[in-house]
């Protein structure tokens, strides 16, 4: 992917560039609206990272311009802000943004997001996610072993996906309930049902005659294994 | 009681005082006056009565004729000629058949070698009588004095207090949140002037204050969100290593929960802000039920997590005066506070009706009383992950909108919001 990084933050922005190269995308960053229109004026990109708050006005100014001149549907939109507002969220999505990230978030979600992006924009969806036997259609959000269909809940589903999207990557149970439950989840003392989903998923997942790739790191997060 | 009807009072008090001194000074002088006159009159009958004599003593006529009730005259002999003695004296008046005071006129004339002993007596003005003239004219003077004052001050507290009336009005309308400055009244008073402006100044202060506190504690909740941020990440970057033992995983995931815990105070205390600035439209009508029905959907699997029985009762299409999204807020914290405060198994009742929204769960007695539930930091142990918010904020959504909320444990813990 051609990922346009637009956060002023210069160490943040470095950090999430350096882990966006090491996943093999390429990634350019700008710190104000200007640099980040004049290279949306000179490059196409996949998905342009769009920061809110920036020194020279709103981010949000980025996209209303870029919606007014675009000349690709192929290009998706993320927001990440330090804003959670309500109003800030719907304006973003109103606008044409494809998904909104709070800031601070984990690399793994800010991956996984990016990937849902791409295949929506470059693929309508269609393209199957594939994983060794393990095949899945977005669309449908259908999964199948060695063309078989497994029956998973919406949450097993999404495990699945956040695990693709993130293969050898360590996963902290923290992340994946973040990953799954959002908001909800500094309430919950314990991260007991993350176990719960993953014990399940790795049951029907095997069931289906797919090996298991999933690992147990230290008992405090999994890692997809290739 | 009114300045104005204070400081006429107090006119009074001090015109009473002048009043009395007045009262005494006049009597005096009245009194001087009217013996002074009198004395002249008498003289001048003695002048008269001189001529007369001078008359009667030519004419060899007897001087007796000319005594009447005013006029005693006698020839004397063995006394020698005086001038006039004025003395008071009590006599028969002539018509009113009583003593009445009287101004006498004692004198010993010598006319052509013949001497009479004259005296004239006059009603004089009593001092009694001129007291109560003084003490009429005065107390009239007073009433009437006062009754204008009072009329007065009235009709001119009218308009002389009304710059500070406006002003009052203004300050009373003011609120720190105003987009523009106050409106303050002119006046050519010095007083009034010098009020407006210590409030013009007062109230521009509060606004600037006020504004930048606003936008300082927003930026602030938010600008920690950035190092946040950046912090998560470079824990995220360390994850990525291959080589970390147990210990150094361990210390990433409670570095990682450490952030995620100061990122959801942030945002709490942000919403707090907001509230306090008044940032949320609190007049929405908004379907309440449908919002709880949402929030039971969220939450369904937390329940479920906990093996918490779940039995709500959710009239429908109850409506009410609450901002949605802090609706949203209320209802999940109160459903988070009954999970998190239940026991293994336990159970959550929620019950909605068009008065109140009520959520009931089992659990353990608090040890805090009941008044700190709603405290913000409020916590049953130190160690617990929760904020300590989540009531406090529960309770400052209810106040925002005006609606009574209360717990109460009688062997459940029962959490009640009037709608």
């Amino acid at each position: 992917m051609k990922i346009l990084l637009v956060e002023d933050n210069p160490e943040l922005s470095q950090d999430i560039s350096a882990f966006l190269h090491k996943e093999g995308h390429v990634c350019e960053t700008a710190g104000s609206i200007r640099t980040a229109e004049d290279k949306i004026l000179e490059f196409e990109y996949d998905i342009i990272v769009l920061d809110l708050m920036l020194p020279d006005g709103n981010g949000l100014q980025i996209l209303r311009n870029y919606q007014k001149h675009r000349t690709t549907e192929n290009t998706g939109i993320l927001i990440i802000s330090a804003k959670n507002a309500l109003e800030d969220r719907v304006d973003g999505l109103d606008l044409g943004a494809d998904d909104y990230l709070t800031k601070p978030f984990h690399f793994s979600e800010l991956n996984s997001r990016l990937n849902a992006i791409y295949r929506r924009r470059q693929f309508n969806g269609n393209r199957s996610i594939k994983f060794e036997e393990i095949s899945i259609d977005p669309q449908q959000q259908e999964v199948t072993v060695h063309g078989d269909e497994v029956i998973l809940t919406k949450k097993e589903y999404q495990l699945l996906v956040h695990f693709i999207a993130n293969k050898n990557r360590v996963l902290t149970k923290q992340s994946i309930a973040e990953h799954l439950w959002g908001d909800h989840v500094d309430y919950l003392d314990s991260y007991d049902f993350v176990y719960q989903h993953i014990k399940n998923l790795r049951k029907k997942l095997s069931k289906a005659g797919s090996n298991d790739y999933l690992t147990n790191v230290y008992g405090m997060g999994y890692r997809l294994k290739t | 009681m009114q300045l104005l009807t204070k400081t006429t009072l107090y006119y009074l008090l001090i015109s009473i005082f002048v009043f009395g001194i007045g009262g005494v000074v006049a009597y005096n002088l009245i009194s001087d006056e009217i013996s002074l006159e009198t004395d002249y009159y008498l003289r001048g009958i003695l002048d008269r009565i001189d001529n007369r004599l001078e008359h009667y003593v030519e004419n060899d006529l007897d001087v007796s004729r000319m005594n009447g009730t005013r006029v005693q005259i006698r020839e004397v002999h063995d006394l020698e000629p005086s001038d006039p003695i004025y003395t008071d004296t009590l006599a028969m008046h002539p018509h009113l058949n009583q003593m009445e005071m009287m101004r006498k006129l004692y004198s010993v004339r010598e006319v052509n070698g013949h001497k009479f002993e004259v005296a004239i007596t006059d009603v004089i003005v009593e001092d009694s009588d001129i007291y109560e003239s003084v003490v009429k004219i005065i107390t009239r003077l007073f009433v009437l004095l006062a009754l204008a004052l009072l009329i007065g001050g009235v009709i001119i507290s009218r308009f002389l207090m009304n710059p500070f009336n406006e002003t009052l009005s203004a300050i009373d309308s003011f609120a720190v949140k105003d987009l523009a400055p106050v409106n303050l009244p002119k006046s050519s008073t010095k007083e009034f002037k010098q009020l407006n402006t210590f409030v013009k100044n007062m109230t521009e202060r509060a606004r600037s204050e006020y504004q930048a506190l606003k936008s300082f504690s927003e930026n602030a909740s938010h600008e920690l969100q950035t190092p946040l941020a950046i912090a998560k990440g470079k824990l995220d970057l360390l994850l990525e290593g291959q080589t970390l033992t147990e210990e150094q995983y361990k210390n990433i995931l409670s570095a990682q929960n450490s952030l995620s815990r100061i990122s959801k105070l942030g945002r709490s205390l942000s919403i707090l802000t907001k509230m306090d600035n008044q940032e949320f439209d609190p007049s929405e009508t908004t379907d309440v039920s449908n919002l709880v029905n949402d929030s039971l959907e969220d939450f369904r699997e937390l329940f479920d997590l906990k093996k918490l029985n779940l039995r709500s009762y959710i009239s429908p299409k109850v409506t009410a005066k609450l901002n949605k999204h802090l609706g949203t807020i209320l209802i999940n914290n109160l459903l988070h506070n009954a999970i998190r405060h239940n026991i293994e198994g336990g159970e959550v009742e929620v019950t909605l009706t068009e008065n109140e929204l009520r959520v009931e769960n089992s659990g353990a007695k608090p040890e805090k009383p009941r008044t700190h539930m709603f405290s913000r930091f409020s916590k049953d142990d130190g160690t617990s992950e929760s904020s300590g918010l989540g009531l406090a904020i529960v309770k400052e959504i209810c106040d925002y909108h005006r609606l009574a909320v209360d717990y109460t444990y009688n062997g459940k813990h029962q959490l009640v919001v009037q709608l």
